[in-house]
């Protein structure tokens, strides 16, 4: 009596790891999308309902644009990665609330189109596409793109008048250009944290910004790294070497600083994008050493736009910054030892 | 504070099976014994169809080169010799034999003649040469090359239960159920090796099993339990000796360079069984499990068991079955055939109902440069730089970036958000990085005993242009 033959099964066979991660693209984004949420709702609260009108506009162009150029360029559809969402999020949170509502729509085709889809989609742009959005329309529309403190709250179509707009420093100028009207305490401090300043839709509260980025960690999208060094660079740099007219070791004068503005927003979120930070830990401490020292370059001679044209210039030297950091691979060193011990000989 | 190794991912561990007691399998009516179970040389089978064979007879041995010789599982008739795909899908020439369910164990099986204390290390080497002891991790590497090649360098023994593949609880139950035969086969070792400590490294998701070797009666000064930090792959020897020792081993060096020998927690229980009962390793302990099988379990199986056997004993259903690993989800090998037979690498069956615990749309979709498989790459390479540069041929540039260290541990892949199959075209990049070697370093060969050739040939030519001279001379 012979042995069964084996009987044919059909089985898919695949090369191993034949086990996955759960984490898909998409659900890294959607994790972003929640972290910035929180900041909608306070914009809302702070500024009105019009922070949610600019906000939706942004975020269905930036959908729709890339939904189109996919369907024009006959591309696999991508927007179901939700990418589009979170650059739709992050350029209306870098916009004020008073802009006029067409604006919003050239920003977001800048943003996807120019800068992202066409240097071949998700993953394979060089700079960061809300941010390259925001320096687009402040280079066309600088007064729309101007922060105005406003002395009520915009309705979801509210539009703004000459009376509503209130004089007066906005707090990164406060903290910039010593008038000698601000004086730096526990109250200052409070206040830009939590967050009733004025500023664009999502700089406002630095609390539920740090909030987002606990939430980024505990989810292991982002690393310490960038907000850690870039928010330390400048902070470093104000305690020990604040601007001219200001006084120096001062605690609270620092905190001041980092929360006004865009930093936190920026350190966060726009530098922490993955494709357009370096890809290693090393790397990315490079990187956000090197967001807070232009940032303070140009906060400190050039004006208010820091960390935006920070943030960009080193997107643009991320490439180099790969290249010089490299790891070492486990088992390699001797070898190297080896060969320049026998090179000394 | 844990030993550990920098890199890898702390995995979904699904060990189901823990609890389950190694179950003895119902031995199976036919088993399929694969002549080549090993890295080295294919053996040559030394029964013909029609031969009786008992428990423990030698029906395979290795004429010449590394190798270990194949025993007989099960008494029966050789029915018939022929090719059968093994667990690594190579086409191997395959002893069938139909079990008479005698259990006649073959003359020659018998304990070791003298006390452990007595055996000299060319005896240790021998009887576990006899014994066709191969590294039952899944890499296969025959025992008693690696204890003759490590004699008189290695200086650490260590004992690997970490057991790092999800799944996967085979060594865990061999710890908790007869860590005797651990501790014995590491005194066997030690001997053979002339130490007196050995370490046994455990993950720590297995401290039951750390607390069964302690109870065993040894001294202490004999067994060290290492407790490493649960994470993937620290069961690779170049993370354990990194986790134990905090030295990295150097490229293409083997642990013994480093003074480290690295031994399977089921290959130091067959070390043991081979000195105590003398039965050469013809059975193994394996894990079944998967979404396939209603009761997951551990079974003591004969070696050539086909695999559809175990999962009907443990009640799955073969025709659900879409996807069929022979070892761990991270490093096994899918199956094309539910008749695979076990062999003494197999250290676990999975039966899955889908290809892979599978993403949603966004397989294949592009890198998004999040960094996890640089961040968790044990060898810390940069796995999505190598990928981009094999998908695109450049096999220079992978060289450059150390494609070649690459130890095929799957962690880029598992943790890559895209879903690209990064550890695939690593593997394909490196295979042709090393091919492309051998040509080179063949050609070379070649070209210098041609050139060695044609420099005899000279002499020849002028010696035979003399010779006629000479004879007009005469």
């Amino acid at each position: 009596m012979n042995a069964p033959d084996s009987k044919p099964h059909l089985l898919t066979v695949s090369p191993s790891p034949h086990m996955h991660s759960p984490r898909t693209t998409s659900i890294v984004m959607l994790d972003v999308i929640i972290a910035l949420v929180p900041l909608l709702i306070w914009a809302c609260y702070v500024f009105g309902m019009r922070a949610l009108t600019v906000t939706v506009i942004t975020v269905g162009s930036c959908v729709l644009f890339e939904l189109l150029y996919c369907l024009i360029m006959k591309k696999p559809i991508t927007v179901y990665d939700l990418s589009a969402v979170v650059t739709g999020l992050l350029l209306a949170y870098n916009l004020p609330v008073t802009i006029p509502l067409w604006m919003p729509v050239l920003g977001a085709f800048f943003s996807v189109v120019i800068v992202k889809m066409l240097f071949g989609g998700i993953g394979k742009n060089i700079v960061n596409p809300a941010l390259a959005g925001r320096a687009f329309l402040m280079a066309s529309f600088a007064s729309a793109m101007t922060v105005k403190t406003l002395s009520a709250r915009l309705g979801l179509f509210g539009s703004v008048t000459d009376e509503m707009i209130l004089s007066g420093a906005t707090p990164l100028k406060a903290v910039l250009q010593n008038t000698g009207e601000t004086t730096f305490d526990f109250e200052t401090v409070k206040s830009a944290f939590i967050g009733y300043e004025s500023g664009v839709i999502g700089e406002v509260s630095g609390l539920l910004i740090v909030l987002g980025l606990v939430y980024l960690l505990i989810r292991k999208v982002i690393t310490w790294h960038i907000p850690v060094a870039y928010i330390g660079t400048v902070a470093l740099f104000a305690y020990l070497l604040p601007p001219s007219g200001f006084a120096r070791f001062d605690i609270y004068y620092t905190l001041t600083q980092v929360c006004s503005g865009g930093l936190l927003l920026g350190a966060v979120f726009m530098a922490t994008d993955y494709v357009t930070c370096p890809i290693t830990k090393k790397g990315r401490l490079i990187f956000g050493v090197g967001c807070g020292l232009l940032t303070v370059l140009i906060r400190y001679f050039a004006g208010n736009e820091g960390v935006s044209y920070a943030i960009l210039t080193m997107n643009l030297l991320t490439f180099y910054i790969d290249k010089i950091t490299v790891p070492r691979p486990y088992g390699i060193i001797k070898e190297k030892k080896k060969a320049s011990k026998e090179a000394a000989k | 504070m844990a030993f550990t190794f920098r890199g890898g991912t702390h995995l979904n561990e699904h060990k189901n099976t823990r609890k389950c007691s190694i179950e003895i399998l119902p031995p199976p009516k036919y088993v399929f014994i694969p002549m080549s179970q090993h890295i080295g040389v294919q053996c040559v089978p030394g029964v013909k169809p029609g031969d009786h064979v008992d428990k423990g007879q030698i029906i395979g041995e290795v004429e010449k080169g590394l190798g270990c010789p194949v025993h007989a599982s099960v008494s029966g008739t050789v029915s018939e010799i022929r090719s059968v795909n093994n667990a690594m899908g190579a086409a191997v020439n395959t002893v069938v034999i139909e079990n008479d369910f005698q259990d006649t164990v073959y003359k020659d099986v018998h304990p070791f003649e003298k006390s452990i204390l007595d055996a000299t290390p060319e005896e240790i080497v021998e009887v576990v040469r006899k014994a066709g002891i191969a590294g039952m991790g899944g890499a296969t590497f025959p025992t008693y090359a690696k204890i003759s090649s490590a004699i008189g360098k290695a200086d650490k023994l260590i004992v690997n239960c970490a057991e790092c593949e999800p799944y996967i609880t085979a060594n865990h139950r061999l710890m908790l159920e007869h860590p005797e035969r651990i501790v014995g086969g590491v005194k066997i070792l030690l001997k053979a090796f002339g130490l007196r400590t050995g370490m046994i490294a455990v993950e720590d998701n297995k401290m039951d099993a750390v607390k069964a070797i302690s109870e065993v009666d040894y001294d202490p000064e004999l067994i060290r339990i290492c407790v490493m930090k649960t994470k993937y792959p620290q069961g690779d020897e170049r993370q354990i000796i990194y986790a134990l020792t905090g030295k990295e081993l150097p490229a293409g060096k083997l642990p013994a360079d480093l003074g480290c020998v690295i031994f399977n927690a089921e290959t130091c229980a067959a070390v043991y069984n081979a000195f105590t009962t003398g039965m050469p390793l013809v059975e193994r302990i394996v894990t079944v499990d998967g979404d396939c099988v209603k009761k997951p379990g551990n079974l003591l199986c004969p070696i050539g068991t086909p695999f559809s056997v175990l999962i009907e004993h443990c009640e799955g259903d073969l025709s659900q079955i879409k996807t069929l690993i022979a070892g761990g989800p991270m490093m096994g090998f899918a199956q094309w055939d539910v008749n695979t037979p076990v062999i003494k690498g197999t250290s676990a069956v999975l039966a899955m109902s889908k290809a892979y615990e599978k993403k949603g749309h966004a397989v294949h979709s592009s890198c998004i440069r999040c960094g996890n498989c640089v961040a968790n790459c044990p060898m810390h390479l940069l796995p999505r730089d190598i990928y981009k540069h094999a998908i695109s041929g450049e096999l220079d540039a992978c060289e450059k970036l150390y494609a070649t260290s690459c130890v095929e541990c799957g962690t880029c892949s598992y943790n890559c958000p895209a879903g690209l199959e990064l550890t695939q075209y690593i593997r394909t990049a490196k295979s042709k990085i090393i091919e492309q070697k051998r040509a080179a370093a063949k050609k070379a060969a070649e070209e210098r005993q041609k050139a060695a050739l044609e420099a005899m040939k000279v002499p020849q030519a002028e010696a035979d242009d003399r010779k006629p001279k000479e004879g007009e001379n005469k």
